[in-house]
């Protein structure tokens, strides 16, 4: 009974436009109340949000936000994307496909989806406008491309799942790179093949090869570094991300694309993002425990289980509720909502959890691109002004490989199992 | 009467936002004991500090910040009723802060709660520092009352929508 009313309560608050960590904590709250009495609520209510917020994992979060943030302001994006550019040479739509590369490379350094599909949408768009795609192909190709950092480490979604289901976030960030590059090669494949206009043009423009790559190589390196501090065990993702703040912010300083101005301005957007995604983890985590407390996760595991053990009706009913939920809710929100219910049933019918955290983080992609909400989507159309018609015209190939690659994973396990099976540390 | 209160719920706003200016330093400052503990580390010589002062820098960039997000639109509404019905709007979001009082009211009451707790029971982190675990914790008070300030002062200067708001 208190379930349902708490879930009616959150639900309402939710259509009426409040906000939705507020509705997560109101409700919970008042859920929590409901069943140990207010005194104790507000004791429980505290402990829980602070315990829920001081979390060593958390740090790897706002760090690496800002250094999408840096990266964003300092302009390196284009030379990234100028070296990749350079190297696809005369394939069809070379430069759709440059621009997929460097979102990669993009992925790798920071964290931020939108801060990489918001940096090619500046740096990218007018480029591929020049050589004559179609608003929706350029457009498309930006937010897609964006997407590939919720699988490439340093993932804020793969953290947070992390956080929120106790799983190693070392083994999540390995777990995600296999997909993410075949992902990649998908996207890619489909531009080469399959995209209409083909683009072909006579040559790249660039000849400084040496130079292109010279210029682009202290950000090329970085991807390696993560990878590699990671992959050993070496360090944290959160040590990782404070040596790539200091790395970017001295690299901006000495090739004087950063000011002390900017580094402060770039800050305080970056906090606030952080503010925004751990404020909505930490009254997740508080809903979550309310949920806990009445056993509704469990309950829910051994209902769908008992209608269906198959993993494959499982994962297919999941990915229909992400797509349902996608077109109301923001995907991050998404994600910390659906997990403490998602999870249980998730372990119920046998999935790892590295699987099914990146089962998670590819409904996570899909609902970033998803019309009407996708964040990359409204991102993407605010900056260069693609009508979102258009743009939701142009993710759909995106779309349809993203929910193929849900299929692999599920059919091809391993491809999320090897690499973190075989890292120096787990 | 009614000047001074706009006045001073501008001027509640203007403070959010240096707060959370002081939230984004905290997040510079933040990269630097986490990357000196590395480099110690290699070394040889780990630090007793870092872990306790990156952690409560984090948790003092979410908490002093989150006011000023509200006026600015960070957080993530669900808009399906809203861009529906632009007539509701006002009311929708008068709901809104409302609620954001609330939630920031009781978490006012209920962070002072946990750190008073801490305080007369003198309890301290479990870390080589011991760290009065009050001092951090006064962060949640700090951020709820921040927060129902907030709430408070944009339905004082822009009741109309709160997304946004300018400060004067």
């Amino acid at each position: 009974m208190t379930v349902t009313i708490v879930l009616i309560v959150f639900f309402i608050m939710l259509l009426l436009g409040v906000r939705v960590f507020v509705a997560m904590g109101l409700a919970a709250s008042i859920g929590i109340a409901m069943l140990l009495g207010p005194q104790q609520a507000i004791r429980d209510v505290a402990s829980f949000l602070w315990q829920s917020t001081a979390i060593f994992e958390f740090i790897a979060i706002p760090l690496f936000v800002f250094v999408g943030v840096l990266v964003q302001a300092t302009g390196f994006g284009a030379d990234m994307l100028d070296f990749c550019n350079a190297f696809t040479g005369r394939i069809p739509n070379a430069l759709a496909v440059a621009v997929v590369i460097t979102s990669a490379f993009f992925a790798s350094i920071c964290g931020s989806s939108v801060a990489n599909a918001a940096t090619l949408s500046l740096v990218a768009v007018p480029l591929l406008a020049k050589e004559g795609y179609p608003a929706s192909l350029r457009g498309g190709v930006v937010a897609a491309g964006g997407t590939l950092g919720l699988l490439i480490p340093p993932s804020i979604p793969l953290i947070i799942y992390g956080v929120l289901t106790e799983t190693s976030v070392g083994q999540l960030f390995l777990a995600g790179i296999v997909p993410a590059v075949i992902m990649g090669v998908l996207f890619a494949v489909y531009l080469i093949v399959l995209a209409r206009p083909q683009i072909r043009r006579v040559s790249s423009g660039f000849t400084d090869y040496r130079g292109l790559t010279l210029r682009a190589l202290p950000m090329l390196i970085l991807p390696i570094l993560v990878f590699t501090a990671i992959f050993t065990g070496s360090m944290t993702p959160s040590e990782v991300g404070a040596l790539a703040v200091l790395y970017i912010i001295v690299l901006g300083l000495a090739r004087k694309k950063l000011t002390l101005a900017t580094i402060g301005e770039c800050s305080r957007t970056a906090a606030q993002t952080s503010t925004m995604l751990i404020m909505l983890v930490a009254t997740g985590l508080l809903f979550s425990q309310f949920m806990s407390l009445e056993q509704v996760p469990q309950n829910l595991a051994a209902f769908i289980t008992h209608l269906s053990t198959s993993k494959l009706v499982v994962m297919s009913a999941m990915t229909l509720v992400y797509l349902v939920m996608g077109t109301f809710l923001e995907s991050a929100a998404m994600l910390i909502i659906s997990i403490p219910i998602f999870f249980p049933i998730a372990m119920a019918v046998g999935l790892s959890p590295v699987q099914f955290g990146i089962f998670a983080a590819l409904n996570q992609e899909v609902a970033q691109i998803h019309p009407p909400l996708g964040i990359n989507l409204i991102t993407v159309s605010g900056i260069t002004k693609i009508p979102l018609e258009r743009l939701m015209l142009g993710v759909l190939p995106f779309i349809a490989i993203q929910l193929i690659m849900i299929y692999v994973i599920y059919f091809v396990p391993q491809l999320v199992l090897w690499l973190p099976s075989h890292a120096l540390h787990f | 009467m009614i000047a001074a209160v706009r006045a001073a719920a501008q001027a509640w706003l203007r403070a959010a936002h240096a707060l959370s200016k002081f939230s984004g330093w905290c997040l510079i400052a933040l990269s630097l004991p986490i990357a000196f503990d590395v480099i110690a580390r290699k070394l040889g010589h780990p630090t007793a500090w870092a872990f306790d002062v990156s952690l409560y820098l984090m948790v003092t960039i979410v908490y002093i910040g989150v006011a000023d997000g509200i006026r600015t639109g960070v957080h993530f509404r669900v808009h399906v009723l809203i861009d529906r019905m632009p007539k509701l709007r006002p009311l929708l979001d008068g709901l809104d802060l409302l609620l954001v009082f609330l939630l920031g009211a009781g978490l006012t009451w209920a962070g002072g709660d946990l750190a008073w707790t801490s305080y007369s029971t003198h309890l301290v982190s479990t870390t080589l520092l011991h760290v009065p675990m009050f001092l951090p914790q006064l962060v949640l008070p700090i951020g709820g009352a921040s927060l129902a300030l907030e709430a408070l002062a944009l339905a004082i200067v822009r009741p109309r929508t709160a997304d946004e708001t300018a400060l004067a």
